[in-house]
Parts: structure tokens; C-alpha cells; sequence
């Protein structure tokens, strides 16, 4: 299973994007942003899937979640 | 102490709201919006779930158009000096609070706005021929009070909203004296703007209030500053709801708001506006039977009715001949039951009901108000 990164340009979309998403990936959790990644807030989403992070990206844009960037970490 | 001034703050709060603004002064008081350790993101969870409930209550779409603010004045101030230009016309009614009207007349001194003033029927409602007659001519935002905080007179906004939506005019509604109380519904009343306050009908402590902006009303905040994103850049970020609210917000305050808004939603606006009125109908027809007394307002108080032209709200007005207010004031305040008096920051609506300058005696009741509690005001008054 694949671990990705999901960044936000602020903390009330970390949050809205981590309820849409718990039940659809595996281990939605909030984790410190990695300075290397983003400036943008200092709160990312980690989870986990099978899907490729192009699938990643569709399931997130299909849900409606504004989002930053996503890294295979 | 028996509470009756539930239109300035509403006392008592519901169960669990000092508890967890307690839990989180002694447990948790940290930032919100700024760090990943678990304290943060736990209030910043909770500052979420507050959003979600007030989007809940109104019917808003997108939470992240709800902004925080100290009160409904702040929300107001920011929606009308950030909206109003040189020139600008904003569109009043006659019963309007100072939390309007001040703002707009500094606007007028210092913008040159133009601010004109609908026309009310006998009673204060206003006037919807006059609201199409003046639509007509360009004019930048309609904000109406939607509920008298003097009398409890309630306009009749979904109409309004429908005129305002044909004719393509900002409609803002100053919810201070409803939310939480009667039903609102941002689409279904086409409201563009709302402004409202956390610690009356919202049942939250002082400190907190909101302002939404419907999607594609940009203007730029009151207020610039820090918000925990974007740090990189010294440039105000054009995302909400970080883009009007910079610096730390009142935490202890939301979180008592995220409490009473669970509350009301569990209860139902309906059913806390119910019982509001029942209890409001109580005081009213126990004050007519007061020899002497004068009572200002609409006397039919009932079930919340949106297309009911006639319709009220918890503040009740009275003023009771040979004593000024405050003399009756003092009478009260001997057995320790709590009314306010005055004018209540609104002397256009006492011009209206020709009350102005000495006001009136006010006593709202709340949700949790008993008749017991009114049987002694009435007692007292009686004695008078």
C-alpha cells in the first residue's frame, strides 16, 4: 500500500478534506507539513491506498477537495 | 436573579457549554490554525465543527464563507465598509440598530454615501411597492434588520430577498435578533450577506459572531494580518476564510458556540422558536392585563411562519404611565429581575414607535425562561 502526502493552502481545508475522506483511504490522519513541501499551512493529510497518485488526484478533485499538492512519500 | 434581557445576551447557556469552555481554558488553551501537535489540531477541529454547524443551520453550501468575528456589529461593519464606494446608495428600513446605521452615516461623512430609508406600514414592516420603487434606481446593498430588537417585529425577508434577487441588489439580513431563534435559510430567503452574533439566540458566550458571504462577493477584510498560511508571503492570502480573519480568533468563545450551535440543532430551530413564542405570548398577555400599560409591537406572537406578514419576536417593549423607564427599572432591579431600558441602540425604531428619547422597558425571555419567572415580573409591575 502506497503513502501519500496531500497538502493545503490552510488548515479548514485539511480538515474538511480529512472528513471526506476518512472511510474512502486508508489511515486519513493529520501530520506536520514537511518544510521541504509546502509553506502553505503547517498541516497536511497522510493517507493510504492502492491507487496511483494520478487515481488519487481524481478521487480528491471527484470529491470536491481543494488541495495544494500530492506527494508519494 | 430572574433573566429577562435575553435580546442583549441570552442567560442561562445550555447544558455543556461552560463545561466545554471550561474543559478547553484548563486543558487545551492553545492556537488554532497554526501547528500540527494534536492540542492544535484538536481546536482546530472544533473551530471546523463550529463552521459546519452554522452552515448547517442556515443552509450554506460552502463553510469556509462563514468568517468569525467578535460580534454581529464587526460583521456588519466589515460587510458595509467593504462593500460601500464613493457614492455608493445603501437601502435601509426605518427600524434599523446602531450596529447599521452607524457604520453607514461614517460612510456618509467620510465616502459621501447616500443612504435612503424604506418605508414602513402602521405597524413597521416595510413596504414592498416601496422596496420595487426604489430598486429601480442603482442601488449597492439592502440591509435590513431582520428583527427589531426593540419591539421583536419580524420582516418579512424571504419577500424582500425575492425583490432584492430580481432586481440583482446585495441583500444583507442582520440576523442579531433571530439566528437561532427563527428559521433561516440563505438560498431559500436569497440572502446574500448575514450578519449575526454568538451569544444571543446562538446561545454562545459573548465574543463570537459570523459574517457569511455568498460565493463571488469579494471585497477586501477590515482587518489584515497573520493567519497561519501563505507565511511566505507579506501579502494578504485571497482564500477563505483566511483572507478575513487574521490573528487569533476568540478560541474559547467558538468552542462555546460549536457547543450551543450542537444544541440547537439537536433541539430545532423550530422547536426553540416555538417555545419562545409561547413563552413570549405568556408575557404579552399577562402585561395587557397591567392597568396603564402600554405595549408597543405586534401582539400575535406565533409559530415561526414565513410568509406570515405578521409576525414577532421575543423582545417585548412596554412603558407604563406617570413612570419613566428607568424609575421602573429601579423597581425591578430592588427584586433583582433584569429588564433594559432606554433606547437598546436603536433610536430609529424608537422615532418609529414615537418613544424617542426616553425609551422604553424591554423584557425578552429565553429559551429556557419559565412562566414562574414572568408571574413574578407581572407581580412586580403590579405594584407598581
Amino acid at each position: 500500500m502506497k503513502k501519500y502526502l496531500i497538502t493545503f493552502e490552510n488548515t479548514y481545508r485539511v480538515l474538511e478534506a480529512e472528513k471526506r475522506l476518512t472511510g474512502v483511504f486508508n489511515g486519513v490522519t493529520t501530520i506536520p507539513t514537511p518544510e521541504s513541501m509546502s509553506t502553505d499551512c503547517g498541516v497536511s493529510l497522510s493517507l493510504k491506498s492502492n491507487k496511483s497518485r494520478t487515481e488519487v488526484r481524481t478521487v480528491l478533485k471527484d470529491s470536491g477537495i481543494s488541495f495544494s499538492k500530492i506527494i508519494k512519500s | 436573579m430572574i433573566y429577562l434581557d435575553n435580546a442583549a445576551t441570552s442567560f442561562p447557556k445550555p447544558p455543556g457549554v461552560a463545561e466545554a469552555v471550561g474543559e478547553y481554558l484548563s486543558e487545551y488553551s492553545v492556537s488554532s490554525g497554526r501547528s500540527s501537535y494534536p492540542a492544535a489540531v484538536k481546536v482546530s477541529k472544533k473551530i471546523f465543527t463550529c463552521r459546519q454547524n452554522i452552515a448547517k443551520l442556515f443552509n450554506i453550501s460552502d463553510a469556509s464563507r462563514i468568517v468569525f468575528t467578535l460580534n454581529a456589529t464587526a460583521a456588519l461593519n466589515t460587510a458595509l465598509k467593504g462593500i460601500l464606494r464613493k457614492n455608493s446608495t445603501a437601502l435601509i428600513s426605518s427600524l434599523e440598530h446602531n450596529a447599521i446605521a452607524r457604520p453607514l452615516n461614517y460612510l456618509k461623512e467620510t465616502k459621501n454615501i447616500n443612504i435612503l430609508t424604506l418605508k414602513s406600514d402602521k405597524d413597521g414592516y416595510i413596504i414592498k411597492e416601496d422596496l420595487e420603487n426604489k430598486l429601480a434606481k442603482k442601488i449597492d446593498i439592502v440591509a435590513v434588520n431582520h428583527a427589531s430588537n426593540v419591539f421583536g417585529l419580524v420582516q418579512d425577508i424571504k419577500t424582500i430577498g425575492a425583490i432584492c434577487k430580481k432586481h440583482g441588489t446585495l441583500f444583507m439580513v442582520d440576523a442579531a435578533q433571530t439566528a437561532g431563534e427563527i428559521k433561516i435559510d440563505v438560498k431559500d430567503m436569497n440572502i446574500d450577506i448575514l450578519a449575526a452574533s454568538g451569544h444571543k439566540g446562538l446561545l454562545s458566550p459573548a465574543g463570537v459572531g459570523f459574517l457569511y458571504l455568498r460565493k463571488g462577493i469579494e471585497f477586501p477584510p477590515l482587518v489584515h494580518g497573520g493567519t497561519g498560511s501563505n507565511s511566505e508571503q507579506s501579502i494578504q492570502p485571497k482564500f477563505w476564510p483566511d483572507k478575513m480573519e487574521s490573528g487569533t480568533l476568540n478560541i474559547g468563545s467558538i468552542i462555546g458556540l460549536e457547543k450551543s450551535t450542537e444544541f440547537i440543532l439537536k433541539r430545532t430551530v423550530k422547536e426553540i422558536s416555538e417555545k419562545k413564542s409561547a413563552i413570549t405570548s405568556y408575557l404579552i398577555q399577562n402585561l395587557n392585563q397591567i392597568k396603564g400599560l402600554s405595549l408597543y409591537g405586534p401582539d400575535n406572537p406565533g409559530p415561526d411562519k414565513p410568509r406570515s406578514d405578521k409576525k414577532r419576536t421575543s423582545p417585548v417593549s412596554f412603558n407604563i404611565a406617570g413612570k419613566t423607564p428607568s424609575e421602573i427599572a429601579e423597581i425591578l432591579n430592588k427584586k433583582n429581575i433584569c429588564v433594559r431600558t432606554g433606547l437598546h441602540c436603536a433610536p430609529m425604531a424608537h422615532k418609529f414607535l414615537k418613544t424617542y428619547p426616553e425609551g422604553t422597558v424591554r423584557a425578552s425571555a429565553g429559551y429556557f425562561t419559565k412562566e414562574k419567572e414572568i408571574d413574578r415580573l407581572i407581580a412586580t409591575l403590579k405594584s407598581i
